[in-house]
């Protein structure tokens, strides 16, 4: 029992750390590239991927034992259209605001390879539970790499942190962080950066955010390789101490 | 398994998908449709609004069934003070990068005014608003200069606003 629930808790991490869709598997990149202008927007298009995601996942996983091998990629497009539109036609209602933003990124979750990835790889050899956690981790971790993307690019490119502009059932609020304005939104100063609110800002992001986990990443193996070294040494130092007593005693 | 059976099994599953996708689908615009039309509608309100301003009224919506002008839809006959300024039309386009859908207004000298967008599905749907729509709503760029960085998408705005300026031409003048 207590295996099983460090296994669902793994499966769940793995997807927001070790097996990060955006920036450990680099896949997903386009939208991402083109959605986290704002941190809005980031968090919009996390949760529709995220919700497709889960309901692509857990049918699949269904329906994996019925689906003859021939057919199951296109039977995946299938499931995962489906809910694309349906997930499209939703927002569209209900949050039209949301919809006009992502534009036609919402129809290209049909295309994100981390969807039909999850599928092939996780939901069609797993049971409907682990395919859900694993959806729920992955969904997840690729929502908040959107948001720690639009959080650089927000701030360095409008200067600002905006809510309520997408998701209007909240107050309009607006932080500034590189601008000073008045009570009446009129700028004192600005100190933001245009080019971040540009794809080329997002190039620049992701480039600098993917530096960053690479330097971590590398930084960690040498302290691995450093330390089974020093393991080495230490067990060779303690081998001869071992042979030298025993050539002493005798 | 023999081959017919294995053909008809692969058949029927793929079809049975198919079918629950298409019924899926189906309920969803059941329960969307209301909201999207009264979604659609409040934004037509909207940017009428903003194409003769807030003082201006406007006339019911008249429908275009005109074969050579597939993309319009309808029109409203836009007055200020009782004097017909215009009529504002509604038309619908699509490229390989998106759907859009605009209002625009045409004067009864038979030009074009301000640009309203009430869908905008495009790839590079901010920078078309950002480069191309709002510069020429704020009289900073020609109607003609679709160089904006998302071109095709500037493209088909300019042929559905041409195309609405032809058909008030056509019909002798804005009314």
């Amino acid at each position: 029992m207590a295996k099983e629930k460090g296994h669902t808790k793994k499966n769940f991490l793995k997807g927001i750390l070790i097996e990060n869709p955006l920036f450990v598997s680099v896949l997903g990149t386009c939208p991402a590239l083109a959605t986290t202008k704002t941190i809005e927007a980031a968090i919009g298009m996390g949760l529709l991927f995220t919700i497709v995601l889960i309901c692509s996942n857990v049918l699949v996983s269904l329906l994996r034992k019925l689906i003859p091998e021939e057919i199951k990629t296109p039977a995946y497009i299938v499931i995962i259209a489906t809910f694309v539109t349906i997930v499209k036609m939703l927002t569209n209602a209900f949050l039209p605001a949301l919809y006009s933003t992502l534009g036609v990124f919402i129809s290209l979750i049909v295309v994100n390879c981390i969807v039909l990835g999850r599928a092939e790889a996780y939901a069609s050899k797993n049971g409907v539970f682990d395919s859900f956690i694993d959806a729920c981790g992955m969904g997840l971790g690729y929502t908040l790499a959107l948001i720690s993307m639009a959080l650089f690019r927000e701030i360095l490119g409008s200067g600002m942190i905006t809510f309520g502009e997408i998701f209007t059932f909240i107050p309009l609020t607006r932080i500034p962080i590189l601008t000073y304005m008045k009570s009446d939104y009129t700028v004192v100063y600005d100190y933001s950066i245009s080019l971040f609110s540009t794809p080329v800002g997002a190039f620049i992001v992701f480039a600098f955010i993917l530096g960053v986990m690479a330097f971590i990443k590398n930084r960690k193996n040498e302290l691995k390789t450093y330390q089974e070294r020093q393991e080495k040494l230490r067990k060779a130092a303690e081998a001869k101490a071992a042979s030298m007593q025993g050539g002493n005693q005798q | 398994m023999s081959n017919a059976k294995k053909y008809i099994l692969t058949s029927v599953t793929l079809g049975a998908i198919a079918s629950s996708s298409a019924l899926l689908i189906g309920l969803a615009n059941l329960i969307t449709k209301d909201q999207i039309k009264k979604n659609e509608a409040a934004q037509t309100r909207a940017g009428l609004a903003q194409i003769y301003g807030s003082n201006a009224t406007y006339g019911d919506a008249v429908a275009i069934n005109d074969k050579n002008y597939s993309h319009l839809i309808c029109y409203y006959p836009a007055s200020i003070d009782n004097d017909p300024v215009g009529n504002v039309f509604k038309a619908s386009g699509k490229n390989e990068y998106g759907d859009i859908t605009l209002l625009v207004g045409v004067s009864t000298n038979n030009e074009a005014g301000q640009i309203y967008l009430i869908t905008n599905t495009q790839s590079y749907a901010s920078t078309l608003v950002n480069n191309y729509v709002g510069p020429y709503n704020n009289g900073r760029v020609e109607f003609d200069d679709v160089s904006c960085g998302a071109t095709h998408g500037a493209e088909l705005v300019r042929d559905l606003v041409l195309e609405a300026v032809n058909w008030s031409i056509a019909q002798g003048g804005g009314n």
